[in-house]
């Protein structure tokens, strides 16, 4: 299901004293299995800018298309969208209510037209996907879980649509370093079996080992939309809208501070390696 | 946040935003009783009309004040009934199974909701015209009297103070559940009463559930800080009155005493 934005402004809270414009006049098109990056400083927009996308706001201008039909600026209540758009909000842990676990991941399937058997099939499959062994948990309260295990039952509960579009928020802030390598792998597998993954991050590291294309916003404005290397290797342009760098980028300007120019900048460790091991041979 | 809350402040910088919290927290009180108090026709005229007069000078727009008035019509039409209809056995127009309408209970009806519109309308101008931690701050400084009774009126105005600094940050959480939830197929936005009904404990759950995580965090991180439940001075700098407090407060008194002489 390809995304086509096409001028699409936001303004929240429109005609009170408190009226913020959030986005302005953004026009970008996401195709099938894409994976991409967005990233700007706090208040610039992207979150509005992906609940547009899921369809959880709806355009003050412009227009939200999927697969070429424009749900959003009708009036078309969320629910009656494609069921194939899942958000993961940040600290989605928030979100979990139900008595078990079993019932708040099958929660997202209770309006579909799915059999008890394979709303059960489809939970044991979400659930073991990020880690969790079905029959263990299936029946404990959400809410007495640890921390990091009901990040993984809410993750569990978006994933059970298996969406073809995944929406995330800020998905690994808060994970420890190896939670955080676990759920980007789970990420690339999802994408590599053709899911669009559009996804926030403030975690430039993250986005130049496994995002492909990136989207700079600031102040409401997309600034940048190219693919990851053209974004994340320009150190210059990062350091003039403030957005950080990456590890590898630091070391690279540390190393050409000390004379030791590499041919064309690297994007991750491993590529730093080869180029190291090529410039030092 | 989409639309406006009735409750919500609107920053402006009419005579009535520039008056002092105290005094419109006084005044409100004040009013009130003149409402509640009001018995005859030429008392709820001038009740309307001081209503009305305290919208203009506020400059907040008719709608806004009046608006939610609009948002209560079910409650104001169950209680007027309530009131025609089981007011009194004596005197009624006709009696039907339980009902009995009667004169007396037509103009108790009409006492009652006249009384609640206009409190809710002064309370909406209070609201409206100041900010929540200045009027915290005000009932701090009108319920310090109290202190010499041994009520505890510092950790009045502290759990008050801190319950209205939380309603925004439990506000936007509320918004990021029910958008959670959405995405996962709630039908908050479903014409169906049954499927409005069921998406509300996906919502209230998780709201409730946070405001506890919530309220255990700040009473952790207070107690880190060093609070204690100890009396204090709860005024910060105590702020000179002006001329236009005085009349306010004085106005108000004289509208009260006048309502109560009219009984």
């Amino acid at each position: 299901m390809p995304i086509k934005v096409s001028d699409l402004s936001f303004t929240y809270a429109q005609g009170t004293p408190w009226q913020v414009g959030a986005l302005h006049q953004l026009n970008l098109s996401i195709a099938d299995g894409e994976f991409i990056g967005i990233i700007g400083k706090t208040g610039c927009g992207k979150s509005t800018l992906i609940q547009l996308i899921a369809g959880l706001l709806k355009p003050t201008s412009g227009s939200v298309s999927l697969d070429g039909q424009n749900f959003f600026s009708a009036k078309t209540p969320r629910f009656d969208l494609p069921k194939k758009i899942g958000v993961l909000f940040q600290n989605p842990e928030i979100q979990l209510f139900e008595t078990t676990v079993e019932k708040d991941v099958a929660f997202a399937l209770e309006h579909t037209p799915l059999a008890s058997s394979q709303v059960k099939e489809q939970v044991r499959w979400a659930l073991e996907t990020v880690g969790l062994n079905y029959e263990k948990f299936k029946e404990l309260p959400p809410l007495s879980l640890s921390g990091g295990e009901m990040r993984r039952v809410a993750v569990a509960g978006v994933l059970v649509i298996k969406p073809d579009i995944l929406v995330l928020d800020e998905p690994i802030a808060g994970l420890d370093p190896k939670s955080q390598d676990g759920f980007l792998r789970l990420l690339d597998s999802f994408n590599a079996n053709g899911t669009t993954i559009i996804m926030i991050s403030h975690n430039l590291d993250a986005l130049a080992e496994h995002a492909k294309r990136i989207l700079v916003l600031e102040d409401g404005f997309l600034i940048r939309d190219a693919s990851t290397r053209e974004v994340l290797a320009d150190s210059q342009f990062l350091e003039k809208h403030n957005l950080g760098s990456t590890q590898v980028g630091q070391i690279t300007d540390g190393l050409s501070k000390c004379n030791l120019h590499l041919p064309s900048p690297p994007l991750t460790g491993q590529e730093l390696c080869s180029a190291l091991l090529e410039a030092l041979a | 946040m989409n639309q406006t809350l009735s409750g919500i402040y609107l920053p402006g910088n009419s005579i009535i935003h520039r008056l002092d919290a105290r005094v419109k927290l006084f005044s409100f009180f004040t009013l009130v009783i003149a409402a509640l108090f009001a018995n005859s026709w030429a008392g709820y005229l001038v009740m309307a009309a001081i209503s009305l007069l305290l919208v203009f000078l506020s400059r907040l727009g008719v709608g806004q004040v009046i608006g939610s008035l609009g948002r209560m019509k079910w409650f104001l039409m169950v209680i007027f009934m309530m009131n025609m209809l089981f007011y009194s056995p004596e005197n009624a127009w006709f009696s039907w199974w339980v009902f009995t309408p009667s004169h007396a209970g037509l103009s108790q009806a009409v006492n009652i909701v006249f009384r609640v519109c206009i409190v809710v309308v002064l309370g909406n101008i209070l609201n409206n015209s100041t900010p929540p931690v200045e009027l915290t701050r005000a009932m701090a400084t009108l319920l310090y009297p109290l202190s010499y009774l041994y009520i505890p009126t510092a950790q009045i105005a502290m759990i008050i103070s801190v319950a209205v600094q939380f309603i925004p940050t439990l506000m936007m959480e509320s918004e990021q559940i029910r958008k959670a939830q959405i995405a996962r197929g709630a039908r908050f936005e479903s014409k169906k009463l049954t499927e409005k009904a069921a998406a509300i404990g996906p919502l209230v759950v998780p709201i409730i559930v946070s405001a506890f995580r919530r309220a255990d965090e700040l009473a952790l991180a207070m107690e880190a800080r060093g609070y204690q439940c100890r009396q204090r001075k709860p005024l910060k700098k105590p702020t000179n009155l002006t001329r236009a407090d005085a009349i306010a407060v004085a106005v108000s008194l004289v509208i009260c005493l006048s309502q109560l002489s009219l009984l």
